[in-house]
């Protein structure tokens, strides 16, 4: 093997980037072993071909015999009349004899009588009279020569005056025939071509409704519960088909749990409230009524019901935020604007621990989306660090951006608190997660603050997650891209 | 001004709300069911209603619809707590103003003495507009007095959020309004940031009042500052 070649296997199979988008990539696979399949076949389908004894190369050596023995034959044909004529009206006779056929013969003829003598005018080259001296003396009657400059057969035939006379008739090479037949080359391109055309349309028969279906399972994995495969498979009727039959069932199954479980929880937060807001009107009532001494206690029973409708709204909020929210709310909103809203308001109440919001200078942001959920998103985060952060401290809000439409707006708020330790930070947006020894509760919250923090930022297609800084404080990173992907 | 008509399915509330409001000067009639609250709402023996969104049979929205087509008594309504939609469809349909539920009983009749005052004819009030002369601009006459207002020689039917709103951008024609101002002497209240009450009230003024006069906007909004109403030439 040639280095050549070598390289170009080498190419071929080890090259890193084809074998492994080949090894990664199933419609390739089957593209590539099809086609690799069908030029094999071809190739052998050749090979049979070209060697076998009705091929080509047969063929040709068949038909060289067969021009050889017609000529002799027609050699035969030529002579016998013309050598009677000259034994019969002499020379001159059997010349205008040879003249008057000479223009219906396709080779050229000689004739001589037993002493040599050409009976018709002919020049003979000296190679040829070599060959036919050769001849005459030989007892063979016939004898037919391939040689360079096309066949030369020569007869002997006895006149009626019971001479030998010699006849011989050289041809020139025939059109040399190709081994290969005249539109061989288009046969086998077009062959290729129809073989390759089958291979891709066999590869993507296979691979385009796996192809759906993976993309049918990311959206369901998304978050899309209505990803639904089996009606863009059309009319396949094959395990494919039937494996996108039973995804749907799967799926709107899921849906269904999913959608009653939501039900559920909005119905059962719906009903606390009605219990909720005769409590409002009663305790008011007691209030006016009662004496000094019992307010204090009334304030609480006021203060815990409040802590129960927040609560409530918080899961219906994340509810709702699970189902996705009307789409009447989205636009374009000034993120510089809202997170100084949220600074000034956070700091009033951090006023009370002794702690400061400071937010980092940056320029005016817009991003598009749902105001009040983004608002929601990062005020709950603001007021997290807020409660967590050591008295004294600050919060610290940065926010990065890129000129680029497609970078998001990266924001940062970053706490001076104890931390959390790392096996716990994948957890902190799981509703009512609280880091083993926080269960105390006097910091406060709901327990779902980050989680809708969480789903409000995922609904942006952003991302959201939670580090221990350097100087052992929590920070909290949110990315919002500038342009949601699908509203 | 005080016979306030109360449309709730939940019996045991509207026993409390009774309990709670009497006391406070208020003459409450409490019914179940949107059928009978309707017939009430209609027959003029009511100053004000306060309507349920969540009612059986008719929705609380169907309910004010069919308020609305025949009178403009004022109404609050009591939606679900956090469901802006709610809201925002309230209020375009008519509603003076909104409530979540649960709500503190304080904060109802906050709210119910908001729309009373707009109402109110007290002699004292320098900022009440029936001792007003009436204001024209343009197409447009407002007349403080018996609360009409005349577009094009015909009469337009608005709420009395509606004609307060128009009345103070009209006082104040070719200046802007301060959404938060206006929303105190409108609405009685400062807006939350997410609040859009004004606005709403604003479009469905804007719908009411009709296309453009003289190819000039006759509400022009003015981002992140307020409203103005567009003095005529």
């Amino acid at each position: 093997m040639s280095t050549q070649t070598k390289n170009f296997w080498f190419d071929l199979f080890l090259n890193n980037y084809l074998s492994s988008r080949i090894r990664k990539n199933l419609f390739l696979k089957i593209l590539f072993f099809t086609c690799s399949i069908n030029f094999l076949s071809v190739g052998i389908a050749l090979l049979v071909t070209f060697t076998s004894s009705t091929g080509p190369a047969a063929r040709e050596k068949h038909r060289e015999e067969n021009r050889q023995q017609n000529l002799a034959q027609i050699l035969y044909l030529y002579s016998t009349p013309l050598i009677e004529k000259w034994i019969s009206d002499g020379k001159s006779a059997s010349i205008s004899h040879a003249d008057k056929l000479e223009n219906i013969l396709d080779f050229e003829p000689y004739l001589f009588n037993s002493e040599g003598h050409s009976l018709i005018s002919k020049k003979i080259s000296p190679e040829f009279e070599a060959t036919l001296k050769r001849f005459r003396k030989e007892d063979n009657p016939v004898i037919k020569i391939a040689t360079a400059n096309g066949i030369v057969v020569m007869c002997k035939i006895v006149g009626s005056d019971g001479k030998t006379y010699t006849a011989a008739g050289s041809q020139g090479p025939t059109r040399k025939f190709s081994i290969f037949p005249r539109d061989f080359t288009m046969r086998i391109t077009i062959s290729i071509l129809m073989l390759t055309l089958l291979s891709f349309l066999l590869a993507r028969h296979v691979t385009d409704p796996i192809t759906k279906l993976r993309k049918a399972t990311q959206k369901f994995a998304t978050g899309n519960l209505g990803a639904r495969v089996s009606e863009t498979l059309g009319k396949r009727q094959d395990e494919i088909a039937q494996l996108g039959l039973d995804f749907d069932q799967m799926t709107s199954q899921i849906q269904n749990m999913i959608k009653d479980r939501q039900q559920l929880l909005r119905d059962v937060s719906h009903e606390l409230r009605s219990p909720l807001a005769r409590q409002f009107v009663a305790l008011e009532i007691s209030k006016k009524k009662a004496s000094e001494d019992v307010i204090p206690n009334l304030e609480r029973i006021a203060l815990e019901a409040e802590r129960l409708n927040t609560l409530i709204g918080e899961i219906l909020l994340l509810n709702k935020l699970e189902t996705g929210p009307n789409l009447r709310v989205c636009k374009l909103v000034n993120l510089s604007e809202l997170i100084h809203r949220i600074g000034e308001d956070a700091n009033f109440e951090a006023h009370s621990r002794n702690v400061s919001v400071v937010i980092a200078p940056f320029p005016v942001i817009h991003v598009n989306g749902y105001p009040e959920m983004i608002h929601r998103a990062i005020e709950n985060v603001v007021r997290n660090a807020i409660r967590y952060t050591d008295k004294g401290t600050t919060v610290n809000i940065s926010i990065e951006t890129k000129k680029s439409e497609k970078d998001p707006v990266i924001l940062t708020i970053e706490d001076n608190g104890p931390g959390v330790p790392s096996i716990n930070l994948p957890h902190l947006f799981k509703p009512f997660y609280r880091v083993e020894g926080d269960r105390g509760r006097k910091t406060g919250g709901t327990g779902v603050g980050l989680t809708i923090a969480y789903r409000a930022i995922k609904l942006h297609d952003g991302e959201i997650w939670a580090e221990n800084s350097k100087d052992g404080g929590l920070k909290i990173i949110i990315t919002i891209p500038k342009k949601m992907i699908a509203t | 001004m005080n016979r306030i008509l109360v449309i709730d399915d939940d019996e045991e509330l509207c026993e409390l709300l009774i309990d709670y409001l009497t006391p406070e000067g208020f003459d409450i009639k409490a019914v179940q069911t949107p059928e009978e609250g309707l017939s009430l709402a209609l027959n003029h023996d009511h100053d004000l209603v306060v309507l349920d969104v969540m009612l059986p049979g008719m929705s609380g929205f169907d309910t004010l619809r069919h308020i609305r087509a025949k009178s403009q008594i004022p109404v609050i309504m009591l939606t679900a707590r956090g469901d802006d939609v709610d809201r925002i469809v309230g209020l375009e349909m008519g509603a003076d103003d909104y409530l979540p539920k649960p709500f503190n009983p304080r904060e109802l009749v906050a709210r119910i003495r908001a729309v009373q005052r707009r109402f109110e004819t007290r002699s004292d009030a320098k900022d009440t507009p029936r001792q007003s002369p009436s204001l024209e601009i343009g197409d447009v006459i407002l007349n403080p007095g018996p609360r009409t207002v005349i577009i094009d020689e015909k009469p337009v039917s608005l709420t009395a959020v509606e004609f307060i709103l128009l009345y103070e951008l009209m006082k104040n024609a070719g200046n802007v309004v301060n959404r938060d101002a206006l929303s105190e002497t409108v609405l009685g209240r400062k807006l939350d940031i997410f609040d859009r009450s004004i606005d709403v009230h604003v479009s469905s003024l804007r719908k009411k009042l009709g296309p453009k006069y003289q190819d000039i906007e006759r509400i022009q909004s003015i981002r992140g500052v307020g409203y103005l109403y567009s003095l005529q030439e």
